[in-house]
């Protein structure tokens, strides 16, 4: 996954385990902490207007210490709150939790459980949305205003079923790695490199339910194929401010060249859209023929409809009468006409956009002059915020006030954005920094983090345990070089990898692997001892064979004739083509790996222990060997070797329960990791080595300040380059949809394959393998 | 003892169909004849290798012997071997023998499909010795000026298991192929199929986003070859969607999602 997806997933899921584990990060905590996370909360309580909870949040921080009791009246408050004021609070809390994860993660334990008590809540689709649809890049989408979207009910279209080749299809659209998401809700956008869609249509209860989602992947894939994020926008000397960004936003700069940013900025995606859609259909009949009507009939029926933003929406549908043979049911004013026709014209560029927007500017100005809320609004939030801090005041109103405008202009942007954009602070490494360091005020056991959600309850104490799933391996383990990029050289003994055997058998998860995928191991092992001939090979001009070598035979013949000298040797006979194969599986093991792989409810790394049964099994049925290792860590200190099955080792009850026995640890610093997977093969003289490194990111240790971007890649590179002299083939399975943009750079342009969908894994593994040893 | 080699005339290149050139593959090549160099010709399966041979050695006026390597290929297979007609035993080349006696272009087409050991015969011709050792007849043949080797291979094959020995790779100069240019991959759609400038445009067009998806759930994109194929299919009359179904659709990959996603690419066309 991305960098910046990572980073959140990280936070999210680490904030999780500290959450199950209540009574461990609430005891012992800095006061003045716990404060400032109070201040953050009665920030937002003030400007929502939820006095009841501004009265209690402020007699606490009157007083000298904070009792943890204080925290309990907040969870006693959402519990006991009107729904409609809790859901107002909880709010607040998602927008403090985007703000300041380290200063929430300080009561965000404590409010789970009141949470959690709001049936009306998903305390995890909570978590998990806070920032969501924050993003550096310009994001459009198409609010499809169909009422019954939302688990439509057992007629609906699901994109599960079609998920993995829409994302196929986008790719192939956009020539840039996509990634597909299901959200709920009816509202499909596209942020950067991914593509959100509803998780289910049902809007018309036959298959053009499945069309919308081929049309809305066409057209939001289309932004990237026909030049949205190409936009440049060129600034005169002396007309903007400064903007603390290192790479220019254009799409910002180009906003904040009108007195109201917010106006064009809600223009820009409209037309952007407009444009985008024209293109999409004049290139591709084959769109517009199956998708422009169902488009077509949708926005008709939105027109039918008060629905907020009309003005825009009807921008949209005007350039929809521009694209095809619709009848114009809305009288559009004369001054659009030149704009949408610039826009909606064949080839047309952003630039075109970007024009249309300078044009219709003036109109949607007046209109959101009048709709600004009064002074009177004004004075009486600036009264009540006046006790807090200063600076927590002034920023809150102004992010949130941003925002709001935004949100009404029909943008949506998270809080964190408006933050970063609004002070200057583009650097989202800040929050993770922040939350990193407050999480890591606990300790951390030598044996990286046990997975807290295989316990029986006790999940918070396991946490913090020492670890019942692995145990140290005396005397082994060692100190490896790593490549530094910025000395060209190595820094010598700079990483201590510890060696752990796995020691937990997961017997559940071998039963459940068995039961539901028994047929296809079934499937692959007699598929695989089919093709084992594959591995022999016919050597010829033996004395004792299964065939005569014609050859041969002919030559003796020849020999015996002119020289009486009588040659035995004429048969053929099969042997091993070679001293065999030897294939050790290197499984990244951080935190990321537990996130949910697609739909269901396994995570990324459940599914990639169901591979490695597959396809052990296969290489079994092969003759062959397997190994299967993985790793973790935090720091250099630190890289875990985890060890689930030796090359030696039977494939057995025993090994499949190791396996199933790995979980979820820390970060992934490739490089050393890599470096002792080497050293383990040194102990096999097989002849073919194979090192594949299951993988869902890239290289990435934030116990450390460096490993990361450039620094890591080129560890890992060079790790590799190590590989192939020690005579082992390195090959890459990653589930990151980004990993084209890397990976060539790691393992050359044939050495990794993407899988589009974590869960076809345990089907692709075994082909995988076979291709690579065949 | 009686030696037969087949006659050149039998290898010259009669085909008419024209080659359009990508890039400056066609002088590069001719520069390598020039200076006796044995050639590999890179790039992914149906991008025109072949049929690039083809074409030079027919614009160079030498006969063509091309070999398909396999696991099972012997180096007997290659030089030649003994036979025994009627009471009379006589040596037959094989057909590196054969090209080298007449001077011609040897095309081991997909290489690395051969073993290694099968392959180490080649190493004196291609070098600075240029010349053919048959240790069965007790002699070796001097490979004449116009002699060329030229071999293909296939990176995207991936397989650890068929990877050219260094000691043999850096033997060849490198000719790197890819799939043809828009323009000229339409050139050849129509000129192969017969099919209208606009259908071979959709057909490139789809060829493009189809390839997108290499290593991306496909091991190969869909060749030039097979979008010709999928145009002489509507050329007679097929329906273009079910020609690309035919052509290309269900042979890239068994996976019925990414069939599904392929089959949308090219209703997006057609």
């Amino acid at each position: 996954m991305g960098i910046r997806t990572r980073k959140k997933a990280s936070i999210i899921r680490r904030l999780k385990s500290r959450i199950e584990g209540v009574g461990v990060s609430v005891r012992g905590l800095d006061k003045s902490l716990r404060k400032q996370a109070l201040r953050e909360v009665l920030a937002g309580v003030v400007y929502e207007n939820l006095m009841v909870l501004e009265q209690q949040i402020l007699s606490v921080l009157d007083q000298d210490g904070i009792a943890e009791s204080v925290i309990s009246d907040v969870s006693d408050f959402i519990v006991a709150s009107e729904p409609q004021l809790r859901q107002r609070f909880i709010g607040v809390l998602g927008d403090v939790l985007e703000r300041s994860p380290g200063v929430f993660g300080e009561i965000l334990p404590n409010i789970y459980q009141a949470i959690h008590r709001d049936e009306s809540v998903d305390f995890d689709r909570w978590l998990s949305d806070v920032g969501d649809g924050s993003n550096e890049e310009f994001v459009t989408g198409l609010d499809l205003g169909l009422a019954p979207l939302l688990d439509g009910g057992p007629v609906s279209f699901q994109l599960s079923g079609i998920q993995r080749t829409l994302t196929a299809y986008s790719t192939a659209h956009a020539r840039l790695p996509l990634t597909i998401t299901a959200v709920s809700g009816d509202r499909a956008w596209r942020a950067g490199d991914q593509i959100f869609l509803p998780k289910s249509i049902g809007e018309f209860k036959d298959s053009r339910d499945e069309q919308i989602y081929w049309g809305l992947a066409a057209l939001l894939s289309g932004f990237l194929e026909f030049g949205s994020e190409d936009f440049i926008h060129q600034v005169e000397d002396g007309t903007m401010p400064s903007v603390h960004e290192s790479t220019p936003n254009h799409h910002a700069l180009f906003y904040r060249s009108f007195k109201h940013p917010i106006v064009a900025s809600s223009l820009f995606p409209i037309l952007e859209l407009a444009r985008v859609t024209t293109q999409v259909f004049l290139v591709y009949p084959g769109v517009a023929k199956a998708s422009a009507p169902i488009l077509k009939e949708i926005l008709s029926r939105l027109l039918d409809e008060t629905v907020p933003h009309e003005q825009y929406r009807t921008i949209l549908w005007c350039c929809f009468i521009e694209i095809g043979d619709v009848e114009t049911v809305y009288d559009r004013p004369a001054q659009w006409e030149g704009a949408l026709a610039t826009v909606t014209e064949a080839g047309s560029p952003v630039e075109a956009t970007a024009a249309a927007v300078t044009a219709l500017y003036p109109h949607f100005e007046q209109l959101f002059v009048e709709s600004q809320p009064s002074e009177t609004r004004s004075r009486e939030i600036k009264h009540r915020t006046d006790g807090l801090d200063s600076s927590v005041r002034q920023s809150w109103g102004r992010e949130r006030r941003l925002r709001d405008a935004m949100a009404a202009e029909g943008i949506s942007v998270a809080l964190t954005d408006v933050r970063r954009i609004s002070s200057g602070v583009m650097n989202t490494g800040d929050s993770y920094r922040e939350v990193n360091d407050f999480l890591d005020r606990n300790p951390v056991h030598r044996g990286g983090i046990v997975d807290s959600t295989d316990g029986d309850g006790s999940e918070g104490e396991e946490f913090l345990d020492k670890g019942g799933d692995v145990a140290l391996v005396p005397g082994r383990g060692a100190l490896y070089p790593e490549w530094d990029l910025r000395l060209g050289g190595y820094k010598q003994d700079w990483v201590r990898v510890t060696e752990y055997m796995v020691t937990r058998e997961d017997a559940e998860f071998v039963d459940r692997v068995l039961d539901e995928r028994g047929d296809v191991i079934g499937q692959v092992r007699r598929k695989f001892e089919a093709i084992r001939d594959d591995g022999m090979l016919r050597v010829r001009r033996v004395k004792d064979g299964d065939l005569i070598d014609i050859d041969a035979a002919i030559q003796a013949r020849l020999d015996f004739k002119s020289t009486g000298h009588v040659n035995e040797a004429i048969y053929s006979r099969l042997r091993r083509r070679d001293q065999g194969l030897a294939v050790g599986f290197l499984v990244d093991l951080s935190s990321s790996t537990n996130e949910p792989a697609g739909f269901g409810a396994r995570s990324i790394l459940e599914v990639e222990k169901e591979a490695l049964i597959v396809v052990c099994e296969a290489i079994d049925a092969l003759g062959q060997q397997s190994a299967v290792w993985g790793f973790s860590g935090s720091g250099r200190e630190e890289v875990s070797f985890y060890i689930a099955k030796r090359f030696h080792e039977d494939w057995n009850r025993s090994a499949k329960e190791k396996i199933g026995g790995l979980s979820w640890k820390m970060e992934n610093r490739d490089g050393g990791a890599i470096r002792h997977a080497v050293s383990k093969f040194q102990e096999n003289d097989a002849q073919t080595k194979l090192l594949v490194v299951l993988s869902d990111g890239r290289p990435l240790d934030c116990g450390s300040k460096e490993y990361r971007d450039q620094y890591g890649r080129a560890d890992t590179r060079r790790a590799l380059q190590e590989v192939k002299s020690a005579g082992i083939s390195p090959y890459c399975i990653t589930v990151d949809p980004s990993g084209a943009s890397y990976l060539p750079e790691l393992y050359g342009n044939v050495g990794y394959t993407v899988i589009e969908s974590v869960t076809s894994l345990p089907d692709l593994m075994p082909r995988i393998i076979r291709q690579l040893t065949r | 003892m009686r030696i037969l080699t087949p006659d050149a005339d039998e290898y010259l290149v009669t085909d008419e169909a024209p080659y359009l050139e990508s890039a400056d593959e066609v002088s590069l090549f001719e520069a390598a004849w020039r200076a006796k160099l044995p050639v590999i010709l890179q790039g992914p399966t149906g991008c025109g290798k072949s049929r690039f041979v083809s074409a030079m050695a027919k614009r160079l006026g030498r006969p063509l012997i091309t070999v398909a390597c396999h696991e099972d290929l012997s180096a007997s297979d290659l030089l030649g071997r003994h036979l025994i007609v009627g009471d009379e035993t006589v040596w037959c080349d094989g057909p590196l023998t054969t090209g080298v006696r007449h001077g011609a272009i040897v095309y081991l087409d997909e290489v690395v499909e051969a073993r290694n050991d099968t392959l180490v015969v080649i190493h004196p011709l291609t070098d600075h010795r240029r010349v053919l050792p048959l240790e069965r007849l007790g002699c070796q043949l001097g490979a004449p000026e116009d002699f060329m080797l030229v071999v293909s291979y296939n990176p995207g094959y991936q397989s650890v298991r068929k990877e050219m020995k260094p000691s043999t790779r850096q033997r060849f100069a490198t000719i790197e192929f890819d799939y043809p240019s828009k323009e000229i991959e339409s050139e050849i759609i129509q000129s192969e199929s017969g099919v209208s400038e606009d259908v071979a445009a959709a057909l490139v067009e789809i060829g493009g986003r189809v390839r997108e998806l290499k290593q991306r759930g496909l091991d190969e994109g869909v060749s030039t070859r097979l979008l010709v194929y999928a145009g002489k299919l509507i050329v007679l009359g097929v329906d273009a969607q079910a020609a690309c179904e035919m052509a290309f659709v269900k042979n890239l990959t068994d996976d019925r999602q990414l069939q599904g996603a392929v089959r949308s690419l090219v209703s997006d066309h057609l």
